[in-house]
């Protein structure tokens, strides 16, 4: 496949979520809703919505979609579904179904929707699911996702609100995949940094959701469009803790640091700094582009598991013998201090 | 003096030459960098702020011109929590109220501090209400989690009105983590907020 995706966007993956301050502002003036079966809802700002349909089983719910990350149409549609997806893991379910969600620019061959919908398709069956339809219109750039619906015994069920001072933080994957998705269009990463983040992006957090069902995880959550800082602060206030993250624990994808140190740092970061700084401290002697690397949106990114001290090392262990080579301890949870959700240590 | 036309790019690529001309300025040398857009202008801005550049702007029909001059040595890294973002436009800016001291008018300050409720309870009832209100020196006890107004300004900020705290202020008086209500701010963003409304208000 020539046709190169990157061309139909300026920006794409989770960078373009709405700002996390425009959004909180927003939902403030809609109701909620209670039920009391919907276990997690919009309040808890966690990654997917859980419903209880029994005592024993509750179903998973999220949706994901998003502009072009990368120039393949296969990958894009592999990557698409991953990020889907993860929102399911991050919860420590199981994926049942997905929904395709599709919008497509007329002019485009259609050769490249059928590979877009192929990669997803690979996803969903490696998940262990089922594709069971969709949706398609046109719209002037591309964009694609999925529906899903997994499930979870409720008594397993892993959300972002369950951190307790003393555990450890540890995270699947490195980070910079938003910094590495904006070098490539301005052709200043190597071919060989790129495919690694595309293959970071690909990956799925199935073993990883598995991992934590092992060891009876209860809080967790996945990496994406606000960052590694933003999704750390989120967290936090779920579960009424502070964070404490030493940035050079953090995996990080190659090359990205020298990519900030040029210049590459996406819109996305900026915004996502302003939603973090106002929560969190940081080191003075923390580099300014290690710093904007925590902010760097992500697409498909690591799952950030609060694990036991005990239970640390063989986690780390299995993650790592897992697929998830990168999979670091990054930092550690400490009781809430007020209007601190994240330190920042170097 | 080195330009940097970033005309037609999009973030990214505007800071990347920003970036790259400052490396190879020599000391003391002019940079200019030509951007027509608003976001790249905002972040590139941003990126000056964060490492100490000082930058002058200027626009012209929807043009930015930002001009820095590259200082000797490496641009000294701030602290991050001295600056804040610009508000993203969502709302428009027709006034702003200027706290710049704890109590209301000159004179007896015993007197200025039973008046600023009568007044803020004015603020509330006004058609028109300020888009921000910002807090400098001992305007800063206003809204630290033990002032008396503190539900009247968060019934403000839930009604859409921008809080902007200068953050240099809390540190000085050691009150960064007794703040009760809205943004830890700067100079620049507080300045700026003043100088871009049509009228400010200081009581």
């Amino acid at each position: 496949m020539t046709f190169d995706l990157l061309t139909t966007v300026e920006q794409g993956g989770c960078s373009v979520k709405l700002p996390a301050k425009a959004l909180s502002e927003v939902l403030k003036g809609i109701p909620m809703i209670h039920d009391e079966n919907l276990l997690v809802g919009t309040e808890a700002h966690d990654d997917a919505g859980v419903y209880k349909l029994r005592d024993d089983y509750a179903l998973i719910l999220t949706t994901d979609f998003f502009p072009p990350v990368c120039s393949d149409p296969y990958d894009f549609g592999q990557i698409a579904a991953a990020n889907a997806l993860s929102d399911v893991y991050a919860m420590g379910g199981q994926v049942l179904t997905a929904l395709n969600l599709m919008m497509f620019p007329a002019g485009i061959p259609l050769e490249v929707l059928a590979e877009i919908l192929k990669g997803g398709q690979d996803k969903v069956v490696e998940a262990g699911g089922v594709i069971a339809g969709g949706h398609t219109i046109t719209d002037d750039t591309p964009k694609y996702g999925l529906a899903v619906t997994g499930w979870v015994h409720p008594e397993k069920l892993v959300t972002n609100a369950a951190a307790e001072a003393g555990d450890l933080l540890l995270l699947t994957k490195p980070i910079g995949t938003g910094v590495m998705i904006s070098a490539r269009r301005n052709a200043l990463c190597t071919e060989k940094a790129y495919q690694t983040a595309i293959d970071n992006m690909k990956l799925l957090n199935k073993r990883g959701a598995a991992i934590m069902n092992n060891y009876g995880i209860r809080c967790a959550t996945d990496i994406t469009g606000y960052g590694l800082a933003g999704h750390s602060i989120k967290l936090a206030m779920a579960s009424g803790v502070t964070l404490r993250i030493r940035a050079s624990s953090v995996p990080v994808l190659p090359e990205t640091l020298s990519l900030i140190e040029a210049g590459c740092i996406p819109g996305a970061a900026f915004r996502n700094l302003d939603f973090a700084e106002q929560a969190c401290t940081m080191d003075k002697g923390l580099g300014y582009n290690e710093k904007m690397l925590l902010m760097d949106a992500q697409t498909s990114g690591g799952l950030l598991i609060c694990v036991k001290p005990g239970d640390a090392e063989n986690i780390i262990e299995d993650l790592r013998t897992g697929g998830y080579p990168s999979a670091e301890i990054i930092g550690e949870v400490v009781p809430g201090k007020k209007g601190i959700m994240l330190e920042i240590e170097v | 003096m080195i330009t940097v036309d970033a005309r037609g790019l999009k973030c990214p690529a505007p800071l990347i030459q920003t970036k790259k001309a400052l490396k190879e300025a020599g000391t003391d040398e002019e940079i200019k960098i030509i951007i027509d857009n608003n976001e790249s202008k905002e972040n590139v801005l941003r990126f000056l702020a964060d490492n100490g550049v000082e930058a002058l702007l200027s626009e012209d029909k929807g043009l930015f011109e930002i001009w820095i001059r590259k200082l000797s040595g490496e641009p000294e890294m701030l602290h991050p929590e001295d600056y804040c973002q610009e508000d993203t436009g969502l709302c428009g800016s027709d006034y702003v109220m200027v706290f710049a001291k704890n109590y209301v008018g000159e004179g007896s300050v015993a007197l200025g501090e039973i008046l600023m409720e009568g007044f803020l309870e004015a603020i509330l009832y006004q058609e028109e209400r300020p888009s921000k209100i910002v807090f400098y020196n001992s305007g800063v006890f206003l809204v630290l989690d033990d002032s008396p107004h503190l539900p009247t300004f968060r019934g403000m900020e839930d009604m859409g009105i921008e809080l902007l705290v200068c953050g240099t202020c809390l540190k000085f008086h050691n009150k960064l983590e007794a703040l009760g209500v809205g943004k830890v701010s700067n100079a620049y963003e507080i300045f700026t907020s003043i100088r871009k409304a049509r009228r400010s208000i200081q009581l």
